[in-house]
């Protein structure tokens, strides 16, 4: 009976090894075929995104968040996330004083919805930076984007997740695409990945930015409690 | 001639001859007419004979054939009780044989790596096609094992040992406190080498063994979620109190306590 149990480990151990060959070669870096991708609903969020990036959309994210300002407020937050060093949070962020509307109030100043959207963009990676979850931030690259025929903020960054063996702190490379949705509401596209993958996670975060599709505060099923 | 080796007495040759018949021998040494190559005392005018010359009367039709002489196995010519064994030393013991019970240890391995094995195989498969059933699927994995344990004599099954259960609540608390197996195995096996050192008691290893079969087998199929791009190395190396990063192991357990109540204890 012993020869047949040494045949069963003999070839689960072949079997053991062929299978991790075949799953290391090539190695899935990023979905690549079109089966892997999936839409979905959540809030005001209609996403086309890889099946393995898991959707959250708990509005208590919303309390996690670093403390926004005094006059910015979170709307709407959906995220998109494999672990810890891999994913994408998509933020409606809006004023918290109602814009002035025209014609009323007549005096009081107009609302600059590209300073605001260029302060909550700086607000946000101060935000980051003084996140005890990261480690060594560093803002590396500005630049301005045009996304979908709107003009937005591109800020690249790097940062570490800490580990309490220094040696095993896993870097992470992302950036922040800061983009006007409304007259008075700006969208923030937070995307971070391990740096040795960034060029392929660059893509699919692109693709999502470029198909994402946001509902208007009006339509959201929520009634707007937040505001 | 020894009736039994047939080699001379004297010389230790061995003689070719027909084993001796128990039915019809006469006795040794005692002259037979019939015997035609007996070779007896006669005038040697009157009787025709055929000389061939043999060296002791025998019954039985001889042939000497001389050969070499090698050393005798055993010296006939001295008397019994003579026999040239070493004396052992009266305070020593001389082992003659060796009882063994059951199978040893590496025929203990081969039955547990005999299903173990193919059921990882089975379960990489699973989790190469559908890494979200991976929580599931190791669940179950590490269940069946765990069963398996005692199944197949590996480990002793879960018995009333209170000792053995404190170090499986042990085991697990470290496990929910370092949400990494490896750092929980890491961290046992050196508390145990320390008390090891110190206190010098008869402990029993075979817990940390089966922890490194359960931290073997997770750095394996966290190795393939990782190659199918499913979870990240930093989510693996990280520290904190985390539940149902340690449920696998609690399964484990459970199987092993299930497990050990259909062991048949006469392997």
């Amino acid at each position: 009976m012993l020869i047949v149990y040494r045949i069963f480990w003999i070839v689960g151990l072949i079997a053991l090894v062929a299978e991790m060959v075949i799953l290391a070669n090539p190695r899935q870096i990023a979905p690549q075929r079109a089966s892997d991708w999936e839409i979905r609903e959540q809030g005001r969020f209609r996403v086309r995104a890889p099946k393995h990036l898991r959707l959250e959309h708990d509005l208590l994210q919303i309390l996690r968040l670093p403390e926004p300002s005094d006059e910015v407020q979170f709307l709407d937050i959906v995220t998109l996330s494999r672990g810890e060093r891999t994913g994408m949070q998509i933020i409606i962020v809006a004023p918290k004083q109602t814009p002035p509307q025209l014609g009323q109030m007549q005096g009081a100043p107009p609302f600059n919805l590209s300073q605001f959207m260029r302060r909550t963009h700086d607000m946000y990676l101060a935000a980051m930076r003084e996140d005890w979850g990261n480690v060594d931030f560093s803002e590396t690259k500005r630049t301005t984007v045009r996304i979908r025929g709107v003009e937005g903020i591109r800020s690249d960054y790097e940062y570490k997740i800490p580990h309490p063996v220094p040696f095993l702190s896993m870097p992470v490379r992302g950036y922040l695409i800061t983009l006007p949705l409304s007259p008075t509401e700006v969208i923030h596209f937070n995307a971070y990945c391990p740096p040795n993958s960034f060029g392929d996670y660059e893509k699919v975060y692109d693709q999502i930015i470029a198909t994402i599709e946001v509902r208007q505060a009006s339509q959201s099923p929520f009634g707007g409690w937040l505001r | 001639m020894c009736e039994w080796c047939r080699r001379d007495r004297a010389t230790g040759a061995v003689a070719r001859t027909l084993p001796p018949n128990p039915t019809a021998s006469p006795p040794v040494g005692a002259p037979s007419g019939s015997d035609p190559t007996q070779a007896t005392p006669v005038a040697p005018s009157s009787q025709p004979t055929q000389a061939i010359p043999t060296p002791q009367p025998s019954s039985q039709p001889t042939q000497a054939i001389p050969t070499p002489q090698p050393a005798p196995l055993y010296d006939y010519s001295r008397p019994a009780g003579q026999a040239a064994v070493q004396q052992q030393p009266a305070d020593s013991i001389r082992f003659i044989s060796e009882v063994v019970e059951g199978y040893t240890f590496t025929a203990k391995l081969e039955r547990f790596f005999g299903v173990a094995l193919p059921l990882a195989a089975l379960n990489v498969l699973v989790l190469g096609w559908k890494p979200e059933w991976a929580a599931w699927s190791n669940l179950l994995f590490f269940f069946l094992v765990g069963a398996w344990l005692p199944v197949s004599h590996l480990v002793n099954k879960l018995d009333t040992d209170v000792e053995l259960f404190r170090d499986l609540g042990i085991v697990l608390f470290l496990n929910f406190l370092c949400c990494n197996p490896l750092f929980a195995f890491v961290l046992y096996g050196l508390g145990m080498l320390v008390v090891w050192a110190i206190t010098r008691a008869d402990i029993d290893w075979s817990l940390l063994g089966v922890m490194a079969i359960y931290v073997g087998f997770r750095i394996l199929f966290q190795l393939v979620l990782m190659l199918v791009d499913y979870v990240d190395l930093a989510d693996w190396l990280s520290v904190g109190i985390a539940f149902f990063g340690s449920l696998p192991l609690l399964a484990m357990f459970l199987g092993w306590f299930i497990g050990g109540m259909f062991r048949s204890d006469y392997a």
